[in-house]
């Protein structure tokens, strides 16, 4: 406003309109009744009195040395010295994908940003040490990098061919880097998967189970709404069973009893706790994904089969072809939701005595010099997840909007 | 075309090309797939332990370390310990389900206020917790909030009525005398007079447009119920306040550390979700049923009482019952903090029995009748609001 030239000499002018707006709205949001008033005041008072609480705490007595000493404890557990080679490209690569994935499907909001960079400043001195700070610094540079790469790709002026490819290889990272992280915990000799541990457990254990409960949930989707009745009474007890037992009791049943059901060829029967947690969550996760794709699935119009019918299409045809991929992006907000909830679910692991990010925690402080740390370390922990979790709904939320446009074209 | 209606003679392989035979050739196939495979499930279940409960009447050789009315030593059966179990397992749901109900329910309401700082908090609250794992949360609670509570020494008091130690958290509670029976029975009989009185008023007051109080009277007549039994009947309950002991408290209703940072969690955990669905329920009411409610005159507390709270209900109920159906089912994560639930007690009794699948199809079925129950519980109510049966809508 006053750069289009308000008359010079009035300048709390505008001044005293801000005080006026604000005046208004405090009138308006926080003291319009009685009633608001007294509750605004209530919760001024506890509100302030949790942050005083907290801020002395923080400033006082919290000691966060506890996090940057045991900080390969709970990032990789009791991972082999000199094997870090299989995790340093995941990460690298985690970053890449991230923030391209991001470039090419939307904007990084400034609010976004201040709270990424906030989680930045609060944790990398945390888990600056001796060594590996120097590691991470070339991964924010390259997801930066990656980000910028796929934004301009994806946003350069006219390019409707530029942004899908851009998405297309934004698909194809995910699509390499979650089973290339596996694979790359197996090859040359392999890492014994009873070392296994911290963060890196969680999200091994959370994508290997999505890359397996995948196909298995479209198709119990497919049979729970399949016109052959075996096929649907058997994916509906299916699905019906494993929403209805609790996590943790599937979890047991992978540890003491999985072997009873798996056959006993090729050792099968007879392999590590972390393998059979992992066949359980996928095992869990398929019945949930089945229902989020069976609702994708009914959100197809009856038309589009017809349609693929009338072009020649044969039924695995126009399944495969038609059918499938409209209600996958159909489900995709929801999918999306179920692995957030795979991998948050995924500390659950302690049920069966795995040394996840959480064990680790609170492993940590039963060591006597970090006795009574329960609160850094878990505020750690808990912010991983949350950071974690916020980030991918927020993205997937992004995900959504972007794909709503392309139904025309895709189809 | 000369002669449409000469039909082809009949092939020998043409029943194979046939789009119902070929059906019903896959049919065959899909059945037979399915029970070999639910033949094979069995059978492996059957060789490993089947459902030859047997073992569950020996000796269960461990005691249950928080028992809520059960009394399950080392030397009963490993029945009364999965009793045990299955109590400590209803007391923390049903407790969690009041909690987050009620908290979730001023959380969502407060999501849609006027207030703006009710409502960002409410929000900050909700994507707080929705963002964090159980697990954490309820280890949390636990050995960074319960366990780091004072001594017992020095307990934290509240009004001399509750105290709160990192052994235990301990609350007032009724302590029944001679005459509670009588009390009980006269408060019963109250109830039920309110209760038809209630019917009878509402009745009057829809024919006759009449106001007839249903509501107000029927309260009054349990209060009097309440309070002239308990003189009646000779004083027959005492408010039991703890008291601070040496090692442990005195009296009251004592709750073990374990059983409160699992219940605070999961109340609070759950809440969110309430909270999430009462906010999607209330803001799926049109905005034209509030204003028509504030045309008439009704105020705002009646707006939301009378018109768009039985309007919201209808449609968070059947989420509600989920979410209340997850709660019992996410209660069994107890085992993270040692409290001894159902879940936690199966555990111990395979372990000791080494009988792994009876256990399991045991455990199974138990947490589907419990899931089944509250659904039970849910569908009152649902009836209730339902929009061919509800009054008031």
């Amino acid at each position: 406003m006053t750069a289009l030239g308000l008359p010079v000499g009035s300048s709390d002018r505008p001044r005293a309109a801000a005080v006026e707006e604000a005046r208004r709205w405090l009138r308006t949001r926080l003291f319009n009744s009685p009633g608001n008033s007294v509750l605004t005041v209530v919760l001024l008072t506890g509100l302030g009195w949790i942050t005083w609480t907290f801020a002395s705490w923080l400033a006082l007595e919290a000691n966060f040395d506890v996090i940057r000493a045991n900080r390969r404890l709970l990032l990789v557990g009791r991972f082999p010295l000199g094997e870090e080679w299989r995790i340093w490209p995941v990460f690298y690569g985690l970053a890449i994908a991230v923030m391209w994935t991001w470039g090419a499907f939307g904007r990084v909001t400034l609010a976004a940003l201040v709270a990424f960079a906030v989680f930045g400043i609060l944790v990398l001195p945390v888990l600056a040490g001796a060594s590996g700070t120097l590691e991470t610094v070339p991964a924010f540079v390259l997801a930066a990098g990656a980000y910028f790469a796929a934004r301009r790709w994806a946003h350069g002026r006219g390019r409707i061919e530029g942004r899908d490819r851009a998405r297309l290889i934004a698909g194809a990272m995910w699509a390499v880097l979650l089973p290339g992280s596996i694979v790359l915990l197996l090859i040359d000799g392999g890492v014994d998967p009873a070392l296994w541990g911290g963060l890196y457990l969680n999200l091994i254990v959370a994508s290997a189970a999505l890359i397996g409960a995948l196909p298995f949930g479209i198709l119990l989707a497919l049979g729970r709404t399949s016109s052959f009745r075996a096929l649907r009474v058997g994916s509906t007890v299916y699905i019906e069973l494993m929403r209805g037992l609790p996590l943790p009791v599937m979890l047991t049943l992978a540890w003491l009893a999985l072997r009873h059901f798996l056959p006993s060829w090729g050792g099968l029967a007879d392999v590590d706790l972390v393998y059979r947690v992992t066949i359980a969550f996928g095992l869990f996760t398929a019945a949930f994904i089945a229902e989020a794709l069976r609702g994708g699935l009914s959100a197809v119009p009856r038309g589009q089969r017809e349609a693929a019918s009338a072009l020649g299409l044969n039924g695995l045809q126009s399944l495969a072809l038609v059918v499938l991929p409209q209600a996958v992006r159909n489900s995709l907000p929801a999918l999306a939701g179920e692995f957030i909830g795979l991998f948050m679910m995924s500390t659950m692991v302690a049920v069966v005595g795995l040394t996840d990010i959480l064990q680790a925690a609170r492993a940590t402080t039963e060591q006597p010099e970090y006795f009574g740390r329960q609160k850094e370390v878990l505020l750690f922990v808990g912010l991983i997840f949350w950071m974690t979790a916020f980030g991918l709904s927020r993205l997937s939320s992004r995900l959504e909007r972007a794909l709503a446009g392309t139904g025309s074209r895709r189809a | 075309m000369t002669a449409p209606l000469a039909l082809p003679r009949t092939r020998p392989m043409d029943w194979a090309r046939d789009e119902r035979v070929r059906r019903a050739l896959l049919e065959a196939v899909t059945v037979g797939l399915v029970s070999a495979l639910a033949i094979y499930i069995a059978a492996r279940a059957q060789a490993a332990g089947g459902v030859d409960l047997g073992f569950m009447q020996d000796r269960a050789g461990f005691g249950v370390g928080d028992q809520f009315l059960t009394q399950a030593s080392g030397r009963d059966s490993r029945w009364m310990a999965y009793l045990a179990g299955l109590v400590n397992t209803l007391r923390v749901s049903v407790f969690g389900i009041a909690l987050s109900l009620g908290i979730g329910l001023v959380v969502g309401i407060a999501r849609l206020s006027s207030n703006w700082l009710a409502a960002k908090l409410a929000f900050g609250y909700v994507e707080f917790v929705r963002n964090m794992p159980l697990p954490v949360f309820v280890v949390f609670c636990y050995t960074a909030v319960v366990l780091r509570l004072p001594r017992i020494e020095d307990s934290a008091g509240f009004f001399g009525l509750a105290y709160f130690s990192n052994r235990s958290v301990a609350f007032p509670w009724l302590e029944f005398g001679d005459g509670a029976a009588l009390w009980g029975a006269i408060l019963g009989v109250g109830i039920l007079a309110a209760w038809v009185t209630h019917r009878i008023l509402r009745t009057r007051e829809e024919t006759t447009g009449r106001p007839s109080y249903p509501v107000r009277t029927a309260l009054g007549i349990v209060a009097v119920a309440g309070v002239g039994g308990f003189l009646l009947a000779g004083s027959p309950a005492a408010l039991d306040t703890p008291e601070v002991g040496r090692f442990q408290y005195q009296g009251g209703v004592q709750l073990s550390p374990e059983f409160f940072g699992l219940l605070l969690a999961l109340a609070l955990f759950n809440a969110a979700f309430v909270a999430e669905i009462v906010r999607g329920a209330i803001a799926s009411v049109p905005r034209g049923e509030r204003e028509a409610a504030a045309a008439l005159g009704l105020s705002g507390w009646q707006q939301l009482r009378l018109v768009v709270l039985p309007q919201a209900l209808r449609v968070m109920l059947p989420p509600l019952a989920t979410q209340a159906q997850n709660l019992a089912k996410m209660s069994s994560i107890a085992i993270v903090v040692a409290f001894p639930d159902l879940m936690n007690v199966g555990g111990t009794i395979i372990n000791n029995s080494g009988e792994a699948i009876p256990v399991f199809i045991l455990m199974t079925v138990t947490y589907f009748v419990l899931n089944l129950a509250i659904a039970l519980l849910f569908i009152g109510p649902q009836w209730r609001f339902s929009w061919t049966r509800g009054r008031r809508a």
